[in-house]
């Protein structure tokens, strides 16, 4: 093997680099909010609704069962070639969608988990439905979705490489451009590698916070 | 809409159809040996050779796919002097990525086997190995099995991400066919509809064992 690694291009190409990092930070930040609005309301669809409204509920589960079952480059088309929004907007709207059936899932097995009698302790106790749901029920269901919600979140940032395909220049597109410039593919893919496993480091730790606040926050009442 | 064209073009998608399930195919098995190989060693009673393995899985976990495939079809021409196929670069990164999901999965499934049934089994006279294999094996099994199959199905939709190096696999069919037709809205909804049958079908399939393997009163 005599291949001479050429690390030097990661500094003559940082702003490149940069560029496409500031587009993956941009992207991921917009749809984490997004996709965890998104789906708390599929989640609480499916678990709260009753009688009449029972259909929407069918609905929130096949909601989630479609965008769970089909690959996100298929709906990052979908968006960028078929309705056509822009690069951006066709990103987040593919991103936020197809990671929101995934947090529906995760936020609706939390509601779940907790026991039915803490809901009828809130109710005889003179709550009503509504505010059993937002003081009793929802409070001690998000302290349980936050370790797989950031599972969730790193997926976000992984899945957040698929808007190359339809050309947004977020970092793994930049690996690409920095080939295409250098035939240097190796060596960017290998710092484009670090900065990814860095920012999920970060999400991963501020994770661990916000699960200590949330447990500090309810044992305070 | 007018899905007349997929009619003309459906030798050509079944062709691309065929490498995206033969990529699955032969990634999962890759992947099945590379994961209980993973999963052994994490299991190994040396921190020496425990903790670097779970580095890598870790560390791989947080990579994206697009980026595993494109290291090794990066790396490999490096490696080897010549330049790769894109279907084994595809393989390759399919594999490297997703053993490590199967990797936890096995670990998972294995530490899941209640330690006093391989402690009741090792007291009545089997040797390790007869444990492991009338024991531990086949209740791990039953804990993995659901999930695997889950695992499959996140294989099988990373196939369509070979599309970034250039195999023509279900996806890049489609969107070949997309530019001779240009009829995008009719392609994509398509090909949304192809994954789904096939995803959905195998995720209830999972769904299924998971409730027919469901393991009463061994916890």
């Amino acid at each position: 093997m005599s291949y001479q690694p050429h690390w030097d291009i990661i500094y003559q190409y940082r702003h490149l680099l940069l560029e496409g990092l500031q587009e993956t930070v941009r992207l991921v930040l917009a749809a984490m909010p997004a996709s965890l609005l998104l789906g708390l309301l599929v989640a609480a669809g499916r678990s709260f609704l009753r009688g009449p409204w029972s259909v929407l509920s069918k609905f929130c589960v096949a909601y989630v069962e479609f965008f769970r079952n089909i690959p996100p480059i298929v709906q990052f088309f979908f968006w960028g070639f078929a309705v056509g929004l822009g690069v951006f907007p066709a990103a987040l709207v593919a991103l936020s969608v197809s990671s929101s059936a995934y947090i529906a899932e995760i936020v609706r097995a939390g509601i779940a988990s907790i026991p039915r009698t803490q809901a009828e302790a809130a109710r005889s106790s003179g709550m009503s439905e509504w505010q059993a749901i937002v003081h009793v029920i929802l409070p001690q269901a998000m302290i349980r979705v936050i370790p797989p919600l950031s599972i969730e979140f790193i997926n976000i940032i992984k899945n957040s490489s698929v808007a190359m395909t339809i050309g947004l220049a977020e970092l793994t597109f930049q690996t690409q451009e920095i080939e295409a410039r250098s035939f240097r593919g190796f060596e960017a893919a290998t710092a484009v590698t670090v900065l990814y496993v860095l920012l999920a480091s970060v999400v991963v730790g501020l994770m661990h916070v916000a699960e200590r606040l949330v447990r500090l926050d309810v044992r305070k009442g | 809409m007018d899905f007349g064209f997929l009619v003309t073009n459906l030798r050509y998608l079944l062709d691309g159809l065929w490498v995206t399930i033969a990529l699955a195919a032969s990634s999962f098995v890759g992947c099945l040996i590379l994961g209980t190989g993973l999963a052994l060693l994490r299991l190994s009673p040396w921190w020496w050779l425990r903790w670097p393995i779970g580095l890598y899985i870790d560390v791989v976990r947080m990579v994206p796919l697009i980026m595993v495939i494109f290291w090794f079809f990066f790396l490999v021409p490096i490696l080897i002097g010549r330049p790769v196929d894109a279907f084994v670069a595809g393989l390759a990164g399919l594999v490297a990525f997703h053993s490590t999901y199967i990797a936890e999965v096995i670990r998972a499934g294995i530490q899941a086997v209640p330690q006093g049934l391989v402690e009741a089994s090792r007291c009545s006279g089997m040797s390790y190995r007869h444990c492991n294999w009338h024991v531990v094996l086949p209740i791990a099994i039953r804990y993995m099995l659901p999930a695997l199959v889950n695992r499959f199905v996140a294989l099988f939709m990373g196939t369509s991400l070979v599309y970034v190096i250039g195999v023509t696999e279900f996806f890049r069919a489609a969107t070949n066919v997309n530019m001779k037709a240009f009829k995008p809205y009719e392609v994509y909804i398509f090909v949304a509809l192809v994954y789904f049958v096939f995803c959905y079908s195998l995720s209830q399939v999972g769904a299924w064992l998971e409730r027919r393997l469901a393991l009463s009163g061994t916890r």
